[in-house]
């Protein structure tokens, strides 16, 4: 029974990462560029949906309104303002700036908020829901349920719209989706629009199911990252998959591992991913 | 003339490759740039595309200056290049290769009638249209990059290098489908290294050398053993 709990709390964990990393997969696809200031551009997203609250009096659940445009607007700057004026330089530069972007997140976030945890309530706060007979916090159910949804419509968008062909031609073939009369900065800028854009539609809600401290961030963006690369980065499917794993090695881990072991394993998962196959690891940093 | 270049002066980086190119392509005709390698053929279809900057010069394209225009403004004007080696996109099928062709087109409507229309003159692609199109052949890859350019309703159609390592069957394919499109007096400038291709192609020609024109061949059909080879070697 408790092997079937924490089973179910993997898989609602995995599919809630697997959404965050999906903007992290999409805007490296489109642009070959890994965001490292992802896990911080959504901590930014969960404390902008705590100053909504606190001073427009706005349930996390309704924020996002006003949060995602938010978010995908910065998304769509720091692709035009920091990551193009510089990525044709070397890569480690983008690599330098984005980790830059986090740490100077981070000291916006601990300036104007201070260390305290803090935490975001919504009207689903405090109840619980059971999902196959193991109880949930109702807040993480929603944010399970929003993902899966985020993660069916970007699947259906990239298969199946014309902004999911630009995405993928640009992808495949720069100078060839160029000559098809694609402008590539322009769908690249949306793309880094769309998948900043998404941690604000999730970010208030894991607002009320994770505690916010200014330097989250950076685990945010280790997490994704692992996952991201256990996915192998090229298409939704093997981000959700990847997504499960993690998630379902993070909460089992923590069931079963003496002490705060459990924390490790994701870490392990990757260390044993890039191990059996580091093939995949070096195709992602040599891709352009 | 439809399209004219002149006095173009062109280059990567710091490095010249072009020297005062003029070309002039009218309505209908089918035009080849001949020369040995590094001659600056390759540039000069990019030029014209958009992929490679003016440095000196101007392009005009039916009355218009399109100098400062980027690849998919030129696009979206109808001028259209066939990259050399095909570069189709391999993980999308052959339908969404053609479609990502046709994004010009507004209108889903005009799509779907000029995928009809390509079809029916691609047919082998029709029965390959769900494969991915990284997993065709050489030749294959080819029709699809050709058929993506016209999926754009291409004013010229810009090839470059469009039989470079295709097998000899496949080859004779391709020239089957150029001299189709030319029998509808679709407007080709084609860069070609298989003489005999451009020959029975092209109704004229210019040849260039270290970026440079040294001659037009007003009518392919006169030019002589003599001055091809001169025009190849130098």
């Amino acid at each position: 029974m408790l092997l079937f709990a924490g089973i179910i709390q993997g898989v609602v964990l995995g599919v809630i990462l697997a959404l965050v990393t999906s903007g992290m997969v999409l805007v490296y696809r489109a642009t070959g560029v890994i965001n490292f200031a992802h896990g911080s551009l959504m901590a930014l997203a969960m404390y902008a949906a705590y100053d909504v609250r606190r001073y427009g009096g706005v349930d996390p659940l309704l924020s996002w309104v006003a949060v995602a445009p938010l978010m995908g607007f910065i998304g769509w700057g720091v692709f035009r303002w920091i990551v193009r004026p510089i990525r044709d330089r070397h890569h480690l530069l983008v690599v330098q700036a984005l980790l830059g972007l986090s740490f100077v997140i981070e000291a916006f976030l601990l300036m104007r908020y201070g260390a305290d945890l803090r935490s975001v309530g919504n009207v689903f706060s405090g109840r619980v829901i059971r999902l196959m007979g193991v109880g949930v916090e109702m807040t993480r159910a929603v944010a399970f349920v929003v993902s899966l949804a985020g993660l069916g419509g970007l699947g259906l968008a990239l298969k199946h719209s014309d902004w999911g062909r630009r995405l993928r031609a640009i992808a495949a073939d720069e100078m060839a989706a160029e000559l098809a009369g694609i402008s590539v900065t322009g769908v690249e800028g949306q793309v880094w629009c769309v998948g900043v854009g998404i941690l604000g539609l999730v970010g208030p809600l894991l607002a009320g199911v994770f505690k916010l401290t200014p330097d989250m961030g950076l685990r945010y963006t280790i997490l994704a990252l692992v996952v991201l690369i256990v996915g192998g980065g090229r298409t939704m499917a093997a981000t959700v998959a990847s997504g499960l794993l993690v998630g379902l090695s993070e909460t089992l881990g923590l069931l079963y591992l003496p002490g705060s072991y459990g924390g490790l394993t994701p870490y392990a998962l990757l260390a044993v991913v890039l191990m059996a196959r580091p093939a995949v690891a070096a195709r992602m940093v040599r891709q352009r | 003339m439809l399209l004219e270049a002149r006095a173009i002066d062109a280059g990567y980086g710091k490095v010249p490759v072009l020297h005062g190119v003029a070309l002039g392509v009218a309505a209908g005709e089918c035009v080849a740039i001949l020369g040995p390698n590094n001659a600056g053929k390759s540039t000069l279809l990019k030029v014209l595309s958009g992929l490679v900057g003016v440095w000196r010069g101007n392009l005009q394209f039916e009355g218009a200056d399109i100098t400062p225009d980027g690849p998919s403004e030129r696009v979206r004007r109808g001028l259209i290049q066939v990259p050399e080696g095909r570069h189709v996109f391999p993980d999308l099928t052959v339908a969404e290769n053609l479609i990502v062709g046709g994004l010009r087109l507004g209108s889903h409507r005009a799509r779907r009638a000029r995928l009809e229309r390509v079809y029916d003159s691609f047919k082998p692609l029709y029965e390959l249209r769900h494969r991915p199109a990284g997993m065709l052949s050489g030749g294959e890859q080819q029709l699809v990059a050709i058929a993506r350019g016209l999926m754009a309703e291409p004013r010229v159609l810009m090839l470059d290098e469009p039989s470079l390592g295709l097998s000899p069957v496949a080859v004779d394919l391709v020239f089957g489908t150029l001299l189709g499109l030319k029998q509808e007096s679709l407007t080709m400038i084609v860069v070609e290294q298989n003489v005999q291709f451009c020959f029975d192609l092209a109704s004229r020609g210019y040849v260039l050398r270290q970026g440079r024109v040294v001659s037009q061949v007003e009518a392919m059909e006169h030019l002589t053993a003599d001055a091809l080879r001169q025009a190849y070697l130098g």
